[in-house]
């Protein structure tokens, strides 16, 4: 142990005072605090900081006149006569994305906030000297097992917060349906492509951009890493304190044929049943890539080397991939084997990545590719004939 | 060496909440019991949070029938699930709030001069000292606001990690860096009025 060099985190010995660590963490930091003064010293002035704040919040305990248990018997009157009286909703709000796979949003939105900021080299400096940008080309898919990776991590809810506590997002607008693709071109900001095989009126969802910034904070990412069990990856010290801005643009979903989500509302306890009743409605959602700023002069390769790993990647297969792939044009897109599979086709001019859902018997299907700084995808029911037939009518 | 270490924030524990039973009925989750467990504990929960108690039950009920409505798949984490609603119906409740420190403030300082203090001096002085507190916690950023509240009312880091959507690992670090920022905002406000 490097006692010159090296002490604990303000955290680690905050879960120790609290007997939140168990196994090795425990047994670690109780050996290092046996030999480090430093830390014992330190470990004493959080603890007298913890009592000042208990005792002061104590204070708003004090001379309470109101008693809640004494409403209890109103309140749980109160609580019955609403269960009563309101009418159970078992779905989620009418939205066209609950068309679209989860792990494909999940990917498109999280991962586009966050591979992205991990994944690429820096492309050129702006005059303000400190920024570099990165927008995407082209999609590349890294399956991985859901099974393996630690349910820690799968709850880790949002993956921002992998990074980060403090993600700042700002939306730029509300959604918006409108009835023609001119007025959805317009508040998009630019022109829409649409399908032309299909018979009726198309209706169209502008998702509105938004802009996130976070910095990077190797604390908290190295105490996940260390509940992951995953100390053994390794992140560069430089990455403390890296402001990360990540513009997502705006996007357009275009519903076509019996799209009816009002009266259609998916019920999570029957998927099947839900997308039964959906197996007309084809989506096409279309927005420019994000585009993401950074520091030129962080390695944010070994940071997509350490995410590869926290997928199940061993050391060696990370740094593999990370070789093989053009970071500063690829958008890595984890997908959970045993909950869908893809191929490869030729759509649209370019390569794309048709990914099938195992669970539901109608075919669902996700196509997914990359055109001229654009990102698309189409979802549906059916084959893969179905797939590409829809996606050549594309104008 | 290690005497300092070992003293346990324990030993100065926060109020306790009774632990919660294990839910194995037959028929699912024995919501009654649960509901009658949890709702003093969550109702003071959200009135250091709010400062409001007509407000806090009536998010304390809401919260309630969110989870009857639509409860968790697993019954393990229904504390923490519970609490996660109702601290974000409390966050939102806050933010909702236009001017909400000076509304604190006004009325913290109203309620001293409408409600003249049945006892002396020491009643005044306990309404001015909860005044400092919570304008301190509302000075704070929410989520670090949060986290204190929900370690002083007894949530373990597991259940504040589900609460709060954050890694276990994460809880210890934002813990001490929330306590600090608690103990600059209550000092500097202290230092302004005097």
């Amino acid at each position: 142990m490097r006692l010159n060099t090296y002490h604990l985190g303000d955290g680690e010995l905050r879960a120790y005072q609290d007997h939140s660590l168990v196994g090795k963490d425990l047994e670690r930091v109780r050996d290092h605090l046996s030999v480090c003064q430093h830390c014992n010293t330190r470990a004493d002035e959080l603890l007298a900081r913890a009592q000042h704040v208990q005792d002061t919040l104590s204070i708003l305990d004090r001379g309470v006149e109101i008693q809640p248990e004494k409403n209890l018997p109103a309140a749980l009157i109160r609580l019955a006569a609403q269960i009563e009286s309101e009418k159970e909703k078992q779905s989620m709000k009418p939205s066209i994305f609950s068309r679209i796979p989860r792990f494909a949003w999940t990917a498109l939105i999280v991962i586009a906030v966050m591979a992205f900021a991990f994944s690429f080299e820096p492309v050129r400096a702006l005059a303000s000297d400190f920024l570099a940008l990165f927008r995407v080309e082209q999609i590349r898919v890294v399956e991985f097992d859901s099974d393996q990776v630690s349910k820690n991590f799968e709850q880790s809810s949002k993956l921002e917060f992998f990074l980060s506590d403090q993600v700042q997002v700002e939306e730029k607008g509300t959604v918006r349906e409108v009835d023609s693709a001119e007025e959805a071109s317009a508040l998009a900001g630019f022109p829409l492509r649409q399908l032309s095989n299909f018979e009726g009126q198309p209706f169209f969802t502008v998702q509105p951009g938004a802009s996130m910034s976070f910095t990077i904070d190797l604390e908290l990412i190295n105490g996940i890493l260390r509940d992951l069990e995953r100390d053994d990856i390794q992140l560069p010290d430089n990455l403390q304190g890296a402001n990360i801005q990540i513009e997502i643009p705006a996007g357009v979903v275009s519903s076509y044929g019996d799209c009816n989500f009002a009266e259609n509302q998916f019920d999570p306890d029957q998927p099947e049943a839900s997308m039964k009743a959906m197996e007309n409605c084809v989506t096409f959602f279309q927005s420019p890539s994000p585009v993401v700023s950074a520091p030129p002069e962080l390695d944010l390769t070994q940071i997509g080397e350490a995410y590869l790993q926290l997928l199940g990647m061993n050391a060696q297969e990370a740094a593999t991939f990370a070789k093989s792939v053009d970071w500063t044009t690829t958008f890595v897109f984890p997908l959970p084997r045993n909950y869908a599979r893809y191929e490869q086709v030729f759509i649209d001019g370019t390569q794309g990545t048709l990914v099938f859902e195992r669970n539901y018997q109608y075919g669902h299907y996700t196509l997914l590719w990359v055109k001229d700084g654009m990102i698309y995808a189409l979802t549906g029911s059916g084959n893969k004939d179905k797939a590409l037939e829809i996606a050549a009518s594309i104008q | 060496m290690n005497s300092a270490a070992e003293k346990s924030w324990l030993t100065m524990t926060p109020p306790q909440r009774s632990a919660l039973p294990v839910l194995t009925s037959p028929s699912g989750v024995d919501f009654e019991s649960f509901f009658k467990l949890q709702w003093e504990p969550l109702c003071r929960t959200l009135y250091r949070l709010l400062g409001d108690w007509d407000e806090a039950e009536d998010l304390a009920l809401e919260s309630f029938l969110r989870l009857y409505n639509r409860p968790p798949k697993d019954p393990s984490n229904l504390t923490a699930w519970l609490y996660r609603v109702a601290t974000n119906l409390g966050l939102n409740a806050l933010r909702a709030r236009k001017r909400r420190l000076r509304y604190e403030d006004r009325a913290g300082k109203n309620d001293l001069e409408d409600h003249a203090p049945s006892d002396p001096a020491q009643d005044f002085e306990q309404k001015m000292d909860q005044h400092r507190v919570r304008v301190a916690l509302q000075s704070m950023k929410p989520r670090s606001a949060l986290i204190l509240l929900l370690r002083y009312s007894g949530l373990t880091y597991a259940e504040i990690a589900v609460t709060m959507q954050i890694a276990p690992g994460s809880v210890g670090t934002l813990l001490a860096r929330a306590e600090k920022e608690f103990e600059k905002a209550f000092t500097a406000y202290e230092e302004v009025e005097g």
